[in-house]
């Protein structure tokens, strides 16, 4: 380290005269230091010893799922419940809490990423509860609609436990239906063909006089590139095969492309629906809510927002089906409560599993509008139509578990979501036809998992 | 006046438009986003899409509304208890050692610095993975000590900084005090701690940024709303309300706010405190 | 390192006794300040350092044991993904497109702040603001700038007649969004520094420049330019580091999975994803260590041209 000659000090001498008042500055900062310390240690969390409970939800939702908590914590005073919120990404801030070592007791895991944790051991398998408790496991059996309860099934293990059925369908808005004279189908078995969708969406797209768009016939709600392989479903195609823990996916398959193309044409060519850059600026939610837009796709998660919003009349109906497909179907959206395998409140992460996915809390869920339960008893049951009487097409909701189709379920789905958002990217942006994936996508997808 | 005369004024009166021209431009690209921030934040939510600078009913309630959608004050006391706890370390046992290393010869010091300054090169990305697992093996995951304690004892660089400072201070202070029989633990704090004012300035003002504005790090420890910290706050309402952007202007003006007041305030300081400090004149 | 020792006093047993206790307090004085600092360092930095280099060898995904896997994570950055290509691009270009433009901004910039004309603190003032905003908030604002139909700067550049411009949404203008954003938020430090630099120069050298006939530009690059080289220098290397690592701008402006088709996918971005959503910590290492070896070969070579022209001087 070379001595180099560092210039002297203009203020030395001044400085020599005045000390600083180091030890008003300390005392100062002490007094400052205790205040802050003890306001921000009393305000910490005496209920350390409470359950965890991690979901993610839009501020509509997170007010309904309070309210069931609240019930649950009523049930059952001797245990008490802190949420925490999830942020942008849910699965990234699951994995980085659980690898922090404070995994949250419960969890809120999707369809599609829970593969992941139930295949590193984080998540306990719900099947050794089920075997204390014979009875419970019947009636959960019995009243569980097959396919999102075997979501959850992994390798033999069962790692959750569904709560709701978040499938995709379409929210149309009334008022703009009946002003166009269009009807569109109220059952899924009576689907509509993607012509007479695209059609009826043509004629629901106002433009003025400058050529600005003030009315979409359609808008997505969804992940788009997850929305693009719902309509790719519908054309006959399977994203993978098989559905859980596949070896390959069917993204090279022509009924898939044809489907996917159909999607991103909506946007880039005949223009009814709005582009990624149109989005940016006010959310396709909100153009729904609005009245800008005729029809949204989405799943019942939206719901309360759109039954909030003032003046809106509106009401659901099935997917449109492609010229491949048979029938009209929607994704086995789901989402499930599990529980982390390292919980130290195993007992008390039990009850409150138990609660929301039980009759109880189904029923709750029901009445409160907050999903689409998963028991069938709760589906059929009067407080779930009550709670929906805005809707007249309830048959598209109650029927909508049973429509469902399965979406791959494997561990290595964030890397495949990486590369779906990659490829698809350019597709939906009009770019590059969806063709492409026969050579790019579905070669480093098979790549990715033949590695599993 | 003669015509030459006259040229020259006018030429130097151009040349004076010219210079302020060109510097307001420069102030308006250094502001217009941090205005424009302002502006959005008092705009209802349709009135966004509108290219007023200032909108005719200026929305104070979009600030009321950022109190609602997140706990504002007890992330800004966390923030600041944060940055407050490990600045006040940083400062203190970086000085420390940094008189150590400039004054106090003890075996092995200069091989130790060699290696302190080895450090310095190493990237964050580097070391964060490991960061998190040593925060996991102590059980400070989603505690407020994952946040104070890694910065709390000092770092390399705030080591080399102070040390550099002390290196420029003149040898005599230190040996009057020396003679006249003080411990080297007197004539650190009560000699030479004195005249560091502008170094410690540069530390402390630098430290606090960082701690008030780290986001990587409270990201990857921070679970519960009550420890968070405003940045992980602001990107939290963000994923939830993507597209309401009066609200999250007016959230990134309060987090924006304290900074600024301290930047003004510590500016002078600051600034002097680098080119003092020798960092330019490496 | 010399130092400078008072002339010793005849050497009389007593003050030899005397200096060798003073000596002996200093080193322990010296060893005592030091250790809470070591300590920190050596928790804190050295052991990260190595326990990452350990990891870059083997595959772990912090749940189940890890397991020994010699070289394959270097094998795989290398040859099995084509994601590391794409993120070294990137980086290089967002590093290179940030650095440059800061420099010659800052330079210019110094250069009109280097004057003692009325209101010139106010100016500096203004003009260095950028530095106390956090780079989170300053991407959540400039998201809103970036905005296509009704961000300011598309309203500006309609201004002038542009047209608008897809700044977060295209992925060639993503990444020259980024480095807009790194750019803004760059430039301020680059010109305190190189202010302070500027300041240190002799005005007699410009007198008697300006006497010789030079105009302004022309003694700007031969008088202003040489004699900052340190400080230019320096920030030509802070630049580099900083943008290497970029990770908070990138992540709060385009999302974690690197943007509109990857484009703004850079080394930090890819060294999160890997590590905390695929939960491949090993590989992550492994990038991290690369990007490591790619700084000092940067760093060097910077230090080495820089003393080769200063030699020259």
């Amino acid at each position: 380290m070379a001595d180099t000659q560092y210039p002297s000090h203009p203020g030395l001498e001044r400085h020599h005269s005045r000390p600083f008042g180091r030890r008003r500055l300390l005392r100062g900062a002490g007094v400052l230091g205790a205040a802050l310390v003890t306001a921000t240690l009393s305000g910490c969390d005496r209920t350390d010893d409470a359950l965890t409970f991690f979901f993610q939800a839009n501020p509509e939702e997170a007010a309904v799922r309070m309210r069931v908590v609240d019930e649950f914590q009523r049930r059952h005073p001797g245990i008490k419940v802190r949420t925490v919120r999830s942020g942008g990404d849910p699965m990234q801030q699951i994995f980085t809490f659980c690898a922090g070592g404070k995994c949250p007791d419960v969890l809120m895991v999707w369809e599609l990423t829970y593969a992941g944790l139930a295949d590193r051991g984080v998540l306990l398998d719900l099947n050794t509860i089920l075997a204390q408790d014979p009875t419970y496991a019947a009636e959960l059996k019995s009243d569980s609609v097959p396919a999102l309860y075997d979501t959850f099934e992994f390798k033999g293990g069962q790692y959750a436990f569904p709560e709701q059925w978040s499938g995709n369908f379409l929210f149309f808005n009334k008022k703009l239906f009946d002003d166009a004279n269009l009807r569109p189908p109220g059952r899924w078995e009576d689907a509509w063909s993607f012509a007479e969708f695209l059609e009826s969406a043509k004629a629901l797209t106002k433009r003025d006089a400058s050529g600005t768009v003030t009315q979409w016939g359609f808008v997505d709600t969804w992940v788009r590139y997850y929305s693009a392989g719902l309509f790719a479903m519908n054309n006959g195609a399977s994203w993978s095969s098989p559905w859980n823990n596949p070896g390959r996916m069917n993204f090279d398959d022509d009924a898939f492309i044809e489907g996917v193309q159909f999607y991103a044409d909506l946007a880039n060519k005949y223009q009814v629906a709005p582009t990624a850059a149109d989005q940016q600026s006010m959310s396709t939610t909100d153009l729904f809510a609005r009245g800008q837009a005729a029809m949204a796709m989405g799943g019942h998660w939206r719901y309360s927002t759109f039954s909030e919003a003032g003046g809106l009349d509106f009401d659901v109906t099935a997917l449109p089906v492609g010229p491949k497909g048979n029938g009209s179907w929607s994704d086995v959206g789901t989402t499930g409560l599990a529980i982390a395998a390292g919980s130290p409140r195993k007992q008390e992460a039990c009850e409150f599993v138990k609660f929301v996915t039980g009759p109880v809390g189904q029923a709750v869920i029901a009445e409160s509008r907050l999903f689409v339960p998963t028991l069938t008893s709760a589906v059929n049951s009067a407080g779930f139509a009550k709670a929906h009487t805005r809707v007249q097409n309830l048959d598209v909701l109650t029927r909508g578990p049973a429509r469902s189709r399965h979406l791959p379920v494997t561990p290595a789905w964030e890397r495949v979501d990486a590369l779906m958002d990659r490829n698809f990217g350019p597709v939906l942006r009009g770019v590059q036809s969806a063709t492409s994936f026969k050579t790019d996508l579905a070669a480093d997808v098979d790549k990715l998992l033949r590695k599993q | 006046m003669s015509s030459l005369t006259e040229r020259v004024i006018k030429l130097s009166v151009l040349r004076a438009i010219a210079l302020y021209t060109t510097l307001i431009v420069m102030a308006w690209f250094a502001l217009f986003p941090i205005l424009w921030a302002l502006s959005g934040s008092l705009k209802k939510e349709p009135e966004v899409t509108e290219p007023v600078l200032f909108p005719p009913h200026p929305q104070w309630s979009n600030y009321g509304e950022v109190f609602q959608l997140m706990p504002f004050w007890r992330m800004f006391l966390n923030t600041a208890f944060y940055a407050g706890c490990v600045t006040a370390g940083q400062v203190f046992f970086c000085s420390l050692a940094g008189y150590a290393f400039a004054r106090l010869r003890f075996k092995g010091r200069d091989v130790l610095f060699v290696a302190y300054l080895g450090t310095l090169m190493v990237p964050l990305t580097v070391t964060v993975i490991p960061q998190f697992i040593l925060m996991r093996t102590f059980g400070w995951t989603d505690t407020p000590w994952s946040m104070i304690v890694p910065g709390l004892f000092g770092s390399a660089f705030g080591t080399y900084l102070m040390r550099q400072f002390f290196r420029t201070l003149p040898k005599d202070l230190e040996e009057a005090a020396i003679l006249d029989g003080c411990s080297p633990w007197q004539v650190y704090w009560r000699v030479l701690l004195p005249h560091t004012r502008p170094a410690v300035m540069v530390l402390a003002v630098l430290t606090w940024m960082n701690v008030w504005n780290d986001f990587l790090w409270p990201l990857l420890m921070i679970q519960r709303n009550s420890i968070s910290p405003l940045t992980l706050g602001l990107v939290n309402l963000q994923g939830e309300y993507t597209s309401k952007w009066p609200v999250l202007m007016a959230a990134s003006m309060l987090i924006l706010l304290p900074l600024v007041v301290i930047y003004a305030v510590a500016q002078r300081a600051f600034i002097r405190g680098i080119a003092l400090s020798g960092l330019g004149g490496r | 390192m010399t130092v400078r020792e008072k002339a010793p006093a005849p050497t009389v047993p007593p003050r030899t006794a005397h200096r060798s206790v003073l000596a002996r307090r200093q080193a322990t004085a010296g060893r005592i300040f030091v250790a809470p600092n070591l300590l920190a360092v050596a928790v804190f930095m050295l052991f990260p350092l190595g326990f990452s280099l350990y990891m870059a060898f083997h595959k772990w995904d912090m749940f189940t044991p890890a397991k020994f896997v010699g070289w394959a994570n270097f094998h795989r950055l290398f040859t099995g993904d084509p994601l590391f290509a794409i993120a070294l691009r990137n980086t290089v270009a967002f590093t290179i497109g940030t650095m440059v433009p800061t420099v010659v901004i800052s330079l210019i910039v110094a250069a009109t702040l280097n004057r003692k004309i009325k209101g010139i603190g106010v100016f500096r003032t203004v003009l260095f603001l950028p530095l106390a905003v956090s780079t989170v908030v300053m991407a959540v604002v400039w998201r809103f700038v970036f905005d296509t139909n009704n961000g300011l700067l598309n309203i500006m550049l309609g201004w002038f007649g542009i047209g608008q411009v897809p700044w977060l949404v295209d992925p060639k203008w993503a990444m020259v969004s980024l480095c807009l954003v790194s750019i803004w938020k760059s430039v301020p430090f680059a010109t305190v520094i190189l202010l302070a630099a500027m300041q240190g120069v002799p005005e007699d050298l410009y007198e008697a420049a300006k006497i010789d006939g030079a105009g302004a530009i022309r003694r700007f690059f031969s008088i202003t330019v040489p004699l900052i080289r340190s400080a230019l220098s320096f920030v030509v290397v802070i630049s580099i580091i900083n943008s290497f690592q970029a990770f908070d701008q990138a992540y709060v402006l385009t999302g974690g999975h690197g943007g509109p088709q990857s484009a703004t996918y850079v080394f930090g971005i890819m060294l999160f994803q890997n590590a905390f959503a695929f939960g491949d910590v090993g590989y992550a290492s492994a990038l991290a260590w690369v990007m490591f070896a790619i700084l000092l070969v940067v760093t060097v070579m910077q230090l080495r041209f820089s003393r080769r022209n200063s030699l020259e001087q």
